[in-house]
């Protein structure tokens, strides 16, 4: 991957790496911080394969898996109590984060619903429900990522599906 | 139901980072990514050239022309006659396949380059080229036949009648284009007939040779190659000796 191949793939994925990251570690922040690490140490990745020759099957996988393991270490370091706030109030935050006024966006009542059971998920949980239909990966991509098996990983996307589902003001 | 919800979770696609921190830490990671040194390219291994085209094309022309150069020349050599650019390259292989050929196929392969000397000769006549190549290769035919005799009891019996009738069919065209030589290239062509004479003469000590120590009845092919000789000793065969004296 050249430094222009590298770019494109940058402008590609930063914004859904951002939002995985941010729906994990509800910090904008912190998502940004991570996000920009991630990407870095994706392009030190590439170049030790590189060195050993190796050869790297989806990117993509790769990136989202470097991140995963960045926000797992950033929970590592401080308690999930100290980095996550209420949900409520990780919401009005969303909504005065300069990141989304300057979209100028608004997340409706829906998205807060979501958001706010998505983050009383397990980690698993999220990432599938993440990867899947925010960030459109096939079973076989996730399981590139998790390094399970795929028919593991549909199964788990049926169990995180129901557990959201659950967890939704609507349907207690 | 599961539709809405689906529906409610990518309405999450909204979350998005600011175009003024995605341009910055497109900068930030195109900075590190300089000072970390780590140059122009990731995949930079040994092989990686491979998979750009252009090179890949490259150096499959220079790998081509290293193969197949040699072989294009010494095919490309086959045609040329003396005095040509690549007849020393003609002359060059002739001259390996000789050196690393068995002796079994030594005497064979004599007769064949003096075939293709003959060739030559009728070339450079036809074409009025000067005497002195036109002998020097006369001369030659005659050093390829006195050296296929020297190896001619080495022949095996399923090639002898093929070597044998190579020969004298060499002897047999030695008469074309006569007119146009030299008295000197016609007397070269006198001792090519002669050394025809003489690897036939081998090739009949090698049959008896073979007969006595087998003590048995000469072979099928032995048999046709005395027939062939005999045929030859009675004169049914008009020799250049013949046609240069006028009989």
């Amino acid at each position: 991957m050249k430094k222009r191949h590298f770019v494109k793939f940058y402008n590609q994925n930063a914004p859904r790496i951002y939002r995985f990251v941010y729906l994990k570690v509800n910090s904008p922040q912190d998502s940004e911080d991570l996000t920009s690490d991630a990407f870095f140490r994706f392009w030190q990745d590439l170049s030790n394969k590189k060195g050993k020759k190796e050869k790297i099957d989806n990117p993509r996988a790769l990136l989202y898996k470097i991140a995963n393991n960045l926000v797992i270490d950033f929970y590592r370091k401080k308690s999930r109590t100290e980095i996550s706030i209420d949900p409520n109030d990780a919401l009005l935050a969303k909504i005065e984060d300069k990141t989304n006024l300057n979209e100028g966006l608004s997340l409706d009542s829906d998205m807060i619903e979501v958001k706010k059971a998505l983050s009383q998920l397990k980690d698993d949980y999220q990432n599938i429900i993440i990867w899947h239909y925010l960030d459109d990966f096939s079973a076989k991509e996730i399981s590139q990522i998790l390094g399970k098996p795929e028919g593991s990983i549909r199964v788990l996307i049926h169990r995180a599906l129901k557990a959201l589902k659950k967890d939704m003001p609507l349907d207690k | 139901m599961e539709k809405d919800l689906i529906k409610k979770i990518k309405g999450l696609k909204q979350i998005k980072p600011s175009s003024e921190w995605m341009n910055s830490t497109r900068h930030n990671l195109m900075t590190q990514i300089k000072i970390d040194g780590n140059a122009d390219t990731i995949e930079v291994g040994f092989f990686q050239w491979i998979r750009q085209p252009q090179s890949f094309a490259l150096a499959s022309c220079l790998l081509l022309m290293l193969l197949c150069g040699p072989w294009l020349a010494v095919k490309a050599s086959e045609a040329s006659l003396p005095g040509d650019l690549l007849y020393s390259v003609k002359k060059a292989t002739e001259g390996l396949q000789i050196t690393v050929t068995s002796e079994d196929s030594k005497s064979e392969l004599n007769v064949e380059f003096a075939g293709r000397r003959l060739e030559e000769l009728n070339k450079m006549s036809e074409n009025e080229q000067d005497n002195d190549k036109i002998n020097k290769v006369a001369s030659e035919i005659k050093n390829n036949l006195e050296e296929a005799s020297i190896y001619a009891d080495k022949i095996s019996g399923e090639n002898m009648i093929a070597v044998v009738k190579k020969a004298n069919k060499i002897k047999d065209e030695l008469g074309e284009n006569k007119e146009n030589m030299s008295s000197e290239a016609q007397i070269e062509l006198i001792e090519v007939e002669n050394a025809v004479n003489e690897f036939n003469r081998q090739i009949l000590a090698t049959i008896i040779k073979n007969q006595e120590s087998e003590e048995g009845a000469a072979t099928t092919t032995d048999q046709e190659i005395l027939i062939f000789l005999e045929e030859l000793e009675d004169g049914s065969v008009t020799t250049t000796e013949k046609i240069i004296n006028g009989e």
